[in-house]
């Protein structure tokens, strides 16, 4: 699948970097006569494609730092679901989800880029730093990573199994 | 020798009595686990009378039983001829102490932690598992103790050490775990008691 093999490659090189026109501008004293290109979010993650209205419900959570980890964190997120995660709708058209370290959940969307990459998280552009990105969504299996590093190093790759 | 071996589990269990905290008068950290923290190298580094070291011990117990001291917070590693390598150790939180007699049931590298509901509770945004890694507060090496809940293991809060703040497990920092797990073999005997004094 390749969801798997550029999941596997591991985010630790993840960056992430916005690069907009109006930063540049305002190191040209030049007048910019030319259409500002749209950001560019420069993170290596697969193309997924997420619906946010899938994602409400209740979801086994366990998460991993080595791929070696992988299979048997999907089986461990699968046995969580007796504590399960709970994904609400949110009232404004996004779900309600734990942002890192937050007691409360908080209302995020699923944000997409024109080349189909996913990232989940509070309104605006894609590739923001309280974002996780999707890195495979298939068989009823979430994975994500946080764009943090910090909260990346901590937390690791984190797998959403939805319960039956 | 399998006979020996079903007799003294239930020898321990038998004896794995609860007993109330006894450090009253020592102030202890009021810090829960922290999932996915790494300390830095100067945060592992621990106060002089907690580093490995080895000292004068008196006891009946053979050379290779490990003799948990609760309420010292050290864990003695018995070398024989009075000599034996300490160790300090967080322990368990008042409430949450015990003391009998166990063995070494399984050795495990960079365990797994699965965080309790309670905790779940008040910190719903963690995974119910993490699998073994750097942050993880189970540490790198992990002493699983008969068939109980308890373990000496590691940790990722290397300031608990001379503490009681688990739920009944012993812990070392990293780098002193590692270093007990690869002195001692599954079947070792662990003896846990209150105090020193018999």
């Amino acid at each position: 699948m390749r969801e798997d093999v550029r999941e596997s490659r591991g985010l630790g090189r993840v960056a992430v970097l916005l690069i907009c026109g109006a930063t540049l501008a305002a190191c040209n004293t030049a007048p910019n006569l030319t259409t500002a290109p749209p950001p560019t979010v420069n993170i290596d993650a697969p193309p997924v494609q997420v619906a946010s209205a899938e994602l409400p419900g209740n979801w086994g959570l366990a998460s991993y730092h080595q791929d070696k980890d992988r299979d048997r964190t999907i089986s461990a997120a699968k046995a969580a679901c007796g504590n399960p995660y709970k994904i609400t709708q949110g009232p404004n058209g996004g779900i309600m989800m734990y942002l890192a370290d937050q007691k409360a959940p908080s209302e995020v969307f699923v944000k997409q880029t024109p080349d189909g990459r996913s990232f989940i998280g509070p309104r605006g552009a894609p590739g923001a730093p309280q974002d996780r990105v999707v890195t495979y969504y298939q068989n009823n299996t979430l994975v994500t990573v946080w764009l943090d590093q910090n909260v990346q190093k901590r937390y690791g790759t984190m797998v959403f199994v939805r319960c039956a | 020798m399998a006979v020996f071996g079903v007799a003294l589990a239930a020898l321990a269990v038998s004896l794995l009595v609860a007993l109330p905290g006894e450090a009253r008068s020592r102030k202890e950290l009021d810090i829960g686990d922290q999932p996915g923290y790494v300390p830095t190298p100067e945060e592992s580094r621990l106060p002089v009378q907690y580093r490995p070291q080895a000292v004068s011990f008196r006891t009946h117990e053979p050379a290779g039983t490990i003799i948990v001291h609760t309420d010292d917070r050290f864990l003695y590693l018995v070398l024989g001829d009075g000599r034996a390598i300490r160790y300090g150790i967080g322990v368990g939180r008042d409430g949450f102490q015990w003391q009998g007699l166990l063995k070494v049931s399984r050795k495990q590298e960079w365990p797994d932690w699965r965080p309790p509901p309670e905790m779940i509770e008040r910190q719903p945004y963690l995974p119910r598992f993490m699998a073994g890694g750097p942050g993880n507060p189970m540490g790198a090496r992990a002493l699983y103790l008969g068939d109980t809940v308890y373990r000496i293991h590691g940790t990722n809060q290397p300031q608990t050490i001379g503490h009681a703040v688990s739920s009944g497990c012993f812990r070392l920092t990293n780098e002193y775990v590692i270093d007990l797990f690869e002195r001692v073999p599954v079947g070792t005997k662990v003896v846990v008691m209150q105090s020193a004094r018999m």
